[in-house]
């Protein structure tokens, strides 16, 4: 039980966490900063077509 | 202590033209971490820090190297933005920090005679005294300081010397107003920069700021650019009709340009015979002769050649002693805790999906650790530039420059950087065709997989005493991407992509000894990824995989296999181990990913791939070393893996087929390879490409092509190998 409880909760950790980095590419891609962006250093320009 | 001695606080902007040492003096003064290279066009965002004296806090901005004010790219333009403090959440800065090489001063006085020009308190930082003076210039600062009007203090800064002084003459020089530097220009341009401020300054309330007198100088002889663009948005074809009637009436028949030109360097050319000492020497210089032979287009070329097969080599020879440390110390970590643990799923989780896993992709961090110190090596030496410069007259065939080499050459680290190094290339098209290409570049994530498959199928074998077909192998498949990306760029620059070949500007910075320290740094800064990297996304995705090929477990197969193993004699160790690796295998073909991957088989069949390869590339798509980690969890699992087979090398020349055939021969592994070195198997880069892009089209171009191009690839490849007898 225990073996099974231990198992189920690493695997919903790397579920999760391969969840979490797949949004955080998603919104680097939608022209967020990887780091959070908090608009204290100077951003430069962003090529459009 | 007083509010407002509390409250003295600066914004300086460091300004100045590519690799005079700016981020260097930069860290000097604040410290913050950053990647110094000796390599022109590095900084291509302004990075802030800040710095004490007394009791002064001072924010210092650190913007891109420029030769020019003119804001014709999108460098340039964040120089001048920041300058006037017009860039969002940026403080407008209450004095500039002026850097210029004393070694090549009077090219880098240009753009301190503009900077001057807008009247900011001023201090002038001189570096590089020591390289100026190994040349038999001498540079009297305190001449430099009366002809300019403003400070200057000669510094060191990667030996910190002047630091204090520097420090000291700034945040004096912030207490005072600045001086605006007059330069002789002729009457009429005089006249006409007045005539268009005059303009600026009625479009003002629309503009939203009062316009000062050198952006009307930049705008009357730039001609173009975003200031103007503001302008004309604002102003329309009124403030447009009489711009150019002014700038037409200005120029009388002359280029503005020029104007300001002669106008800048007259007045440079009268301060430096005050200024700088040069002793007459004849002949050429030891520089001189060496960038003869390395820019030389045929023994340059060689000598270019003879670096790369150098370090590709250097890869092979000296990372095998680091790696059996790194494998054996995993394999002990492995057995240790197996010992420790009872049989079932949980032993199966660590030893199995983490352990192989992960273990099976650091150990390669040897090879990423070499390959790293030598592109250090000849970063910080000056080499660099060099090879872009010899490149450039390749690339033009191509229809791209030099300046597309630079970013390119940094996707041989990651394809990241390299597709946001291309804002420093103004043509939109010349860019877009950049950032496809990045891709291309065999970043240091193929590594693993290249060496992996070498080490296991290419035989050891020596020409000329020195040359080891490994590294040969190894060096010819880091220019499959570049081969692959020669007639995509032609096609696009011919097609889609059409435009000219802007001339490439390309200063050959002084060659330097390596700094112990930014070498270092860089070792550490990429060994870390790295390992992060396998710490993190590689582990996550090692779990998943792990996973999905052990549940779920079939009470049925172990029925069968116990049976088979009820009716063994207890001596029969060999016989035991065989059904219990078949049991193994059964329980892979059972599970999820088993499943999908028969699904799948047929489309990598023709690639010489079974199912379990052709899951491993798949689950590749968040990072290319995800493959050497999967393989390392499937064999695991599948039982490939045996007591002599203790290596992931082992285990891949091991494995075989249903049919007891083996898997893997040279006419497979050179089939991977090819696929990985033309693959577009990383998210993060796509997700870049669409930022820097502004569109989806191109990442998904991007993918498609490149998956299209590496299936075809490797099927031609295993098709042909297969054939000579691979």
């Amino acid at each position: 039980m225990l073996e099974t409880l231990a198992i189920a909760a690493v695997v919903t950790a790397a579920a999760g966490f391969a969840g979490w980095r797949a949004y955080q590419t998603l919104r680097v891609a939608r022209g967020d900063k990887a780091c959070g962006g908090c608009a204290k250093c100077p951003s430069t320009e962003s090529f459009s077509d | 202590m007083t509010e407002a001695h509390r409250q003295d606080r600066h914004t300086v902007a460091l300004m100045g033209n590519p690799n005079t040492g700016k981020s260097s003096l930069f860290s000097a003064l604040t410290g913050t971490r950053q990647k110094i290279a000796n390599f022109p066009g590095v900084t291509v965002e302004a990075k802030i820090g800040t710095t004490r004296f007394e009791n002064s806090e001072i924010t210092v901005i650190d913007l891109p190297g420029t030769y020019s004010l003119a804001a014709r790219s999108p460098d340039e333009r964040v120089a001048t933005d920041a300058l006037l403090g017009r860039i969002e959440g940026t403080p407008k800065p209450d004095g500039v920090i002026i850097v210029l090489d004393a070694s090549s001063l009077d090219r880098n006085t240009y753009i301190a005679t503009q900077v001057l020009e807008f009247g900011l308190p001023a201090v002038i930082a001189l570096t590089m005294m020591d390289v100026a003076e190994s040349r038999g210039i001498s540079v009297d600062a305190k001449k430099l300081s009366e002809a300019l009007g403003v400070p200057v203090v000669p510094i060191n800064a990667p030996r910190g010397t002047g630091i204090a002084d520097l420090k000291e003459t700034l945040h004096r020089t912030l207490h005072h107003p600045g001086k605006v530097l007059e330069l002789d220009y002729p009457e009429d341009f005089k006249r006409g920069v007045d005539t268009l401020h005059q303009e600026l300054c009625d479009l003002g309330v629309k503009l939203g700021f009062k316009p000062v007198r050198p952006e009307a100088l930049r705008l009357l002889v730039d001609g173009a650019g975003p200031f103007f663009d503001e302008c004309e948005e604002v102003g329309g074809a009124e403030f447009t009709g009489k711009f150019f009637e002014i700038r037409e009436r200005t120029a009388a028949g002359h280029s503005l340009s020029m104007v300001e030109a002669q106008t800048r360097y007259g007045a440079i050319g009268k301060w430096m015979q005050d200024v700088k000492q040069a002793e007459a020497r004849e002949g050429r210089t030891k520089t001189d002769v060496v960038d003869g032979v390395l820019t030389h287009k045929f023994w340059g070329s060689l000598v270019f050649l003879f670096m790369m097969g150098l370090i590709f080599q250097s890869i092979y020879s000296w990372s095998g002693p680091l790696m059996d440390v790194i494998d054996g110390a995993f394999g002990a970590l492995g057995d240790w805790v197996g010992g420790m643990m009872a049989e079932g799923a949980l032993k199966s989780l660590v030893v199995d999906g983490v352990i192989a896993g992960v273990g099976g992709v650091l150990i390669f961090l040897p090879q990423i650790l070499i390959l790293f110190l030598f592109i250090a090596i000849l970063e910080d030496l000056g080499y660099m530039a060099r090879a872009a410069f010899l490149m450039d007259k390749i690339m033009s065939r191509f229809g791209l420059s030099g300046r597309s080499f630079i970013p390119l050459l940094s996707g041989f680290a990651c394809a990241i950087p390299a597709i946001m190094g291309t804002r420093v290339i103004e043509d939109r098209n010349t860019r877009l065709t950049t950032i496809f290409l990045a891709p291309f570049m065999s970043c240091s994530a193929r590594l693993p997989v290249y060496v992996l498959f070498i080490a296991a199928f290419v035989p050891k074998q020596e020409y000329f005493g020195f040359l080891e077909l490994q590294g040969i192998v190894l060096f010819a498949m880091y220019f499959v991407g570049v081969f692959a990306a020669i007639p995509t760029a032609l096609v696009l620059k011919k097609g889609i992509l059409k435009s000219k070949v802007t001339p490439f500007l390309l200063e050959l910075p002084s060659y330097k000894m390596p700094r112990p320290k930014a070498v270092g740094r860089v070792l550490y800064e990429r060994g870390g990824s790295f390992v992060k990297r396998a710490g993190t996304i590689i582990l996550a995705v090692t779990i998943l995989v792990w996973a999905a090929g052990y549940f779920p477990q079939s009470d049925e197969i172990d029925a069968k296999y116990d049976a088979q193993l009820a009716t063994l004699a207890e001596d029969s160790e060999e016989a035991r181990s065989e059904i219990e690796n078949a049991r193994a295998g059964a329980h892979l073909e059972n599970s999820y990913l088993g499943r999908v991957g028969h699904a799948i088989e047929p489309a990598v069949e023709p690639l010489g791939w079974d199912w379990r390869i052709g899951m491993a590339a798949i689950a590749s798509f968040p990072a290319r070393e995800v493959i050497v980690a999967t393989l390392g969890t499937i064999f695991n699992l599948g039982g490939d893996q045996d007591e002599e087979s203790a290596t992931l090398r082992e285990v891949v020349q091991n494995a075989e087929r249903p049919n007891g055939s083996k898997l893997f021969n040279l006419a497979t592994a050179l089939s991977i390879m090819v696929f990985f070195a033309l693959c577009a198997q990383c998210a993060a880069t796509l997700a870049v490409m669409r930022r820097e892009t502004n569109s989806w089209k191109w990442p998904i171009a991007s993918f498609l092509y490149m998956t299209t191009l590496a299936y075809i690839g490797a099927l031609v490849t295993f098709q042909v190998a297969s054939a000579l007898g691979g």
